[in-house]
């Protein structure tokens, strides 16, 4: 018998149900019961996998879109923000204003203070006295418009520094968005203040401080015991200038006019540095630049709506990667339990069924 | 002139296959299958029982665009057919007496010569699954494999595997 021969015979011998077989089914199929339309019929045709591929994109598209619908809903409030920044940022911006008279003369140890005033410094700044050591540290924060500007009016207070007999002392010059330079100057005390004035013409006065410390009660003091040295020192070696002393008082009397010799030149040495203190005044220049040259613009509806969309898709995205992180290995676990239960099912039942 | 005889319709009605259509036109496949698995005629009657019982409890999830419903109710009677083997594997090795393998019915196909019902016998049942899928039945390759969870290239393996064994059964137990 050939393989064709074979196949005729067992296509031939189709085998079919007998009569009570094919009753029984008509049976079972009468029992199905009437189809009730339920609104989860759509989803009872579905396998978990094509469930799966419809839900994956569906919550995607619906998170998504909620990111979408909450940007829109939030974009509405955003203006009074913008607006409200707007606000700040002009109120950053120095304003002019009136400024508080000051008494032309100055007590030792007084210190004036002016903030956002934006006039010039003239009326306000306080003079050192005439004829009075003063110590006069005066400390000067300027608005300049924009970068360019801040170069400029560095080099500017250098410049005058430099006409009125000053020095600059230390220098700190930085840009990035905004530009901060910091300058101390020491200035003769007797053109302090048409420094201040002229420093002052270099930008808007945020903020002004004088501090004048009076050294006259120092300086006086100094004078005093100077003279007293001197005079101790006069008589020493007046006294020593006689010929009867003995070799015993006159090698005290030398001791004697070697300190005071010694304490005068410290006394000279102080003075001098008091002197030095009151001839010279220290100015803390601070020029700067506004907290940002650019006025910033206010973003559209649209910007509003996107950048909160984004804000709420990368929250989604984040929650999303903390389910991933903690259920993934779980569910990876399940799948590869899953996959090899049903390979090893396949294996049994082969095995079955090659031995039945 | 040639007349063509068309056993299913080529193309199908718009109106929906309602469980008992199907279990009338596929009633004859399901049980041949059987009947080749189980080389038993009362038990290819039990299962085929079984096989539709089960396929209405779950005849909503049946979806026409993922395979015909013959493959479908095919899928479920070997699944039925299965569990049955496993449990009667299980019953013998509880009971040692059922060491001794049940009778096999001498003629379990209507129809067929002797000498080619003696070699089905000695095939086994997964041999005789493929023979009654791809050749009684007239299932192609696509829907035996789908029917078998295998691939449609297995399936050819073991459907020319089975064959050259039956056919070298007939051969030696043929006297001519």
């Amino acid at each position: 018998m050939t393989p064709a021969e074979l196949i005729t015979e067992l296509q031939a011998a189709r085998p079919a149900a007998d009569g009570a077989l094919r009753e029984r089914v008509r049976a079972i199929a009468a029992t199905q019961p009437a189809r009730r339309s339920s609104p989860f019929d759509p989803l009872s045709r579905f396998s978990p996998r094509r469930l799966a591929l419809v839900a994956v994109p569906a919550t995607a598209v619906v998170l998504l879109g909620l990111a979408g619908v909450a940007g829109l809903l939030d974009s509405g409030s955003r203006p009074q923000t913008v607006a409200a920044a707007r606000e700040d940022y002009r109120q950053l911006k120095p304003t002019t204003g009136s400024v508080p008279e000051l008494a032309p003369q100055l007590k030792a140890g007084a210190n004036i203070s002016t903030d956002a005033t934006g006039v010039a410094a003239d009326a306000a700044t306080p003079a050192p006295t005439t004829g009075r050591a003063q110590r006069y540290s005066a400390q000067l924060t300027l608005s300049v418009k924009d970068i360019d500007a801040l170069s400029s009016a560095t080099q500017q207070a250098l410049r005058i520094t430099h006409d009125l007999g000053g020095y600059l002392v230390t220098a700190s010059y930085a840009t990035t968005d905004t530009g901060v330079s910091s300058l101390t100057l020491k200035v003769p005390t007797a053109n302090v203040q048409e420094a201040i004035v002229r420093l002052s013409g270099l930008g808007k006065i945020v903020a002004q401080q004088v501090q004048i410390d009076d050294l006259q009660g120092q300086v006086d003091e100094l004078t005093k015991r100077e003279t007293a040295l001197r005079e101790q020192i006069a008589r020493l070696s007046a006294r020593l200038a006689a010929t009867d002393l003995d070799a015993e008082t006159r090698a005290t009397l030398e001791a004697r006019r070697d300190a005071a010799r010694s304490a005068l030149a410290q006394v000279r040495v102080a003075h001098a540095q008091v002197n030095a203190e009151a001839r010279y005044a220290t100015i803390q220049l601070t020029l700067q630049t506004p907290q940002s040259s650019v006025v910033p613009p206010v973003p559209s509806r649209f910007d509003n709506a996107l950048d909160r969309a984004v804000e709420i898709l990368a929250l989604e995205a984040m929650i999303v990667l903390y389910a991933l992180v903690i259920v993934g290995p779980l569910a990876l676990l399940v799948v590869l339990a899953w996959l090899g239960r049903r390979g090893l099912r396949r294996h049994q039942d082969e095995q079955l069924l090659s031995q039945t | 002139m040639h007349t063509l005889t068309l056993t299913r319709p080529l193309i199908q009605t718009a109106t929906p296959l309602t469980f008992a259509d199907a279990a009338e036109r596929h009633l004859d496949d399901v049980f041949g299958y059987l009947l080749y698995m189980t080389h038993d005629r009362a038990l290819a009657d039990d299962l085929s029982g079984a096989t539709f019982e089960k396929a209405l409890r779950q005849w909503s999830r049946f979806d026409p665009r993922r395979g015909s419903a013959r493959t479908w109710l095919l899928g479920i009677a070997r699944t039925t057919a299965l569990d049955w083997f496993r449990s009667e594997s299980r019953r013998r090795r509880r009971e040692e007496a059922a060491a001794e393998p049940e009778a096999q019915e001498a003629e379990f196909v209507e129809g067929l010569s002797p000498i080619l019902q003696s070699a089905l016998a000695t095939l086994s049942a997964g041999e005789r699954e493929v023979l009654a899928l791809r050749i009684v039945i007239e299932l192609d390759g696509d829907q035996t494999a789908r029917v078998l969870g295998i691939s449609p290239t297995a399936v050819s393996t073991r459907l020319s595997r089975a064959l050259t064994k039956l056919e070298e059964k007939v051969r030696n137990d043929d006297p001519r």
